[in-house]
């Protein structure tokens, strides 16, 4: 395909677009990671929060394993969990939003949403394809290396390019 | 003339990014993103102004500067989250730790990384 053949090198605005999705799924990540608050993470007296939603897995199960897992290890180890969550969807919301080693973070989005569905997919009053649209949109985002679009790795992956350090190929790949 | 690197430019961007998220703090319900009010908004302009300033001047020092100043706020804040149950004189969330977090990490790479020759008139 000519370069004056596809969208992303020969239009600004398919660029911005897809800065604009990139951005937007940073602040979905950024928006719910809000409510996982430490220290508890909602496993108190009356659950909620974090700790409610995790348990959906095994109240409304959609893959059997993946239910006995969150009973038997995550919910007995809830604090440890919620941080790590707290740790990869603050992480994803901080790195897609500025486009840094995008394609890396998309793979991370896309296993976080899959955990996501996992839990909660058949859960009462909940709209299956918000599910699979994150899972859509962390796709396209891994597809076009969105980060090279108005994000940094648009902007270092020529010095990455040149460089000798591992560092530099590692980003290469995930950028 | 071209003054400023990309790097420089994206640092602008970065800081630019931090004082318009002051908008939060009017924002309510589904379209309030991440909390932003009381210290936090001290937070966001004054890093934010100076993450422009490094850009705008091609200062790599001012860029790790505000990079260092935006991760020291978000650990406190997570700190006085975990501790108080509430982001206390910085008056934010997860959300807005996140946000911090991203533009810390952002402007530190930005400023760890070397100017080439050819990327501006005047070097940096």
């Amino acid at each position: 395909m000519t370069p004056e053949g596809n969208p992303l090198d020969s239009s600004r605005l398919s660029r911005a677009l897809i800065a604009v999705v990139r951005v937007a799924a940073a602040f979905l990540w950024i928006q719910n990671a809000g409510w996982k608050i430490p220290p508890t993470f909602g496993k108190d007296a009356n659950p909620s929060g974090l700790f409610e939603w995790a348990s959906k897995a095994v109240k409304y199960p959609v893959f059997p394993p993946y239910s006995w897992l969150v009973e038997h290890v995550v919910l007995p180890h809830f604090t440890l969990f919620g941080w790590g969550v707290l740790v990869v969807e603050s992480s994803l919301g901080a790195f897609l939003l500025i486009g840094l080693a995008t394609r890396f973070w998309a793979l991370v989005g896309i296993g976080q949403t899959l955990a996501i569905t996992l839990s909660v997919l058949n859960a009462p009053g909940e709209w299956h394809w918000s599910y699979f649209l994150m899972l859509m949109v962390h796709l396209v985002l891994f597809a076009v290396a969105a980060g090279r679009y108005g994000g940094l790795d648009g902007v270092l992956r020529p010095r990455w390019q040149t460089s000798q350090s591992p560092l530099a190929r590692i980003l290469m790949r995930v950028s | 003339m071209n003054r400023h690197s990309g790097l420089d430019n994206a640092a602008v961007v970065l800081g630019a990014a931090s004082v318009l998220s002051v908008v939060f703090a009017f924002a309510h319900g589904k379209f309030e993103f991440l909390r932003m009010h009381g210290g936090g908004i001290v937070v966001a302009v004054v890093l934010g102004v100076l993450a422009c300033a490094a850009g705008w001047l091609a200062n790599r020092m001012l860029a790790l500067a505000a990079g260092a100043g935006f991760l020291l706020a978000a650990l406190v804040l997570l700190v006085l989250i975990d501790q108080r149950g509430n982001g206390g004189f910085l008056d934010g969330n997860d959300s807005t730790f996140s946000l911090w977090l991203g533009l810390g990490v952002g402007l530190i790479v930005l400023g760890l990384t070397p100017r080439d020759p050819q990327d501006s008139t005047n070097g940096s």
